[in-house]
């Protein structure tokens, strides 16, 4: 049943679009990429990956479509990664930093 | 070729340029000024002018050409700037090898008092109070700096105005724009002047600070493209006897260009992951 409802969340996830809201801005630095929120006055650190990620979210805003250029872009299974960014999206959003936008 | 201007914008129409000149600043907008006789005008006031974005800068009448200048002109700035595309923050700037040097810290820092002494030194000074960038390149303010009383090893000046301990110091002309190098931070302690580096996170902290206080830089993206330059902390004691230590500090990091020393690898930022 777990299996289930998280499938379904993931599958709604995928299929959603997304935006960085407007009062969250990001930048590299070096090996690290940090993302500010201005509304909750906190900044938070993600890994090269997770910045460039978030980049692409913000670029292309389709999870999806995220997906399947981090799977070319670091030549990895798409479903490996889908199920890594559906983790970093659900994180992101927790955080506001990422918003999922109505269907 | 020098021009009256300051924080980006090239001033006509004032019956004085004391305190205005910046060179290779013909390319800046041109804010057209005039005076503002009606009763109950405010100090200054910005109002659109005949082309599309322009501005034009109302002085009430019985306003001082240096009281415009400062701090008049840095309130104004701000605004001005943003309505051309640049921002801006309360610091003071000086020019190195690398660009200019953004000098930060929250009132009576000692920002003013640092800077004229880097003055005395041959420092070129790029602004004292308000520093307006636009895409990584600092523009010039006004040719002065405002001290407070107990400095007068940097000369006499001339009164700030009647009824005002300050005095101020002219400074020479300087470039109109230069690409921002770093940022140092200061604060007071007990101890002999000390330099420190600054990691990105550390800068980002004590940006969003000043962004709280004053508002300013307005774009969070330009905080961290600023986070993202060499920033440093200089703590020195407020004792003026230590002042020329710190100024040899400020000339020290300045003078260094980061391609050719790597010495200077100390003030690039770290990083890590979380």
């Amino acid at each position: 049943m777990t299996l289930t409802s998280r499938t379904e969340r993931a599958d709604a996830l995928l299929a959603s679009r997304v935006r960085v809201p407007d009062d969250v801005v990001y930048r590299s630095f070096g090996h690290e990429s940090v993302v500010l929120s201005l509304a909750e006055g906190k900044y938070h650190s993600v890994n090269a990956t997770g910045g460039r990620t978030l980049e692409i979210l913000d670029q292309v805003g389709s999870v999806s479509r995220t997906a399947t250029l981090l799977a070319d872009e670091y030549g990895r299974e798409l479903s490996e990664v889908e199920d890594d960014l559906i983790e970093f999206c659900e994180l992101l959003v927790d955080r506001r930093l990422l918003i999922v936008e109505p269907a | 070729m020098t021009v009256s201007g300051a924080y980006g914008f090239r001033l006509s129409g004032l019956e004085d340029c004391a305190w205005l000149g910046v060179n290779r600043a013909a390319h800046w907008p041109e804010i057209s000024c005039r005076r503002d006789s009606r009763p109950g005008a405010p100090e200054v006031s910005l109002e659109p002018a005949g082309t599309p974005g322009g501005l034009r800068l109302r002085v009430r009448s019985d306003v001082a050409h240096s009281e415009l200048v400062h701090p008049l002109l840095g309130r104004v700035a701000s605004h001005l700037a943003l309505a051309h595309g640049f921002d801006g923050m309360h610091a003071g700037a000086v020019a190195g090898s690398d660009g200019a040097w953004a000098v930060i810290g929250p009132k009576c820092a000692g920002k003013s008092t640092l800077l004229a002494s880097l003055n005395d030194a041959g420092v070129p000074i790029v602004t004292d109070d308000v520093l307006v960038f636009r895409d990584g390149v600092a523009m010039a303010g006004p040719r002065c700096i405002d001290l407070r009383p107990g400095t007068q090893r940097f000369g006499l000046g001339v009164a700030v105005r009647p009824g005002d301990p300050r005095n101020r110091i002219a400074l020479p002309p300087v470039a109109a724009e230069h690409p921002l190098a770093g940022l140092i931070h200061l604060e007071w302690s007990s101890g002999d002047p000390t330099m420190e580096a600054l990691d990105h996170r550390d800068a980002i902290g004590r940006l969003l600070i000043l962004r709280n206080d004053r508002g300013y830089p307005r774009d969070p993206r330009a905080l961290l493209d600023l986070a993202a330059l060499p920033n440093v902390l200089l703590k020195r004691p407020r004792s003026m006897s230590r002042l020329d230590a710190a100024t040899a500090e400020v000339e020290r990091l300045v003078s260094e260009s980061r391609e050719e020393s790597a010495g200077a690898a100390r003030f690039l930022c770290g990083s890590s992951t979380a």
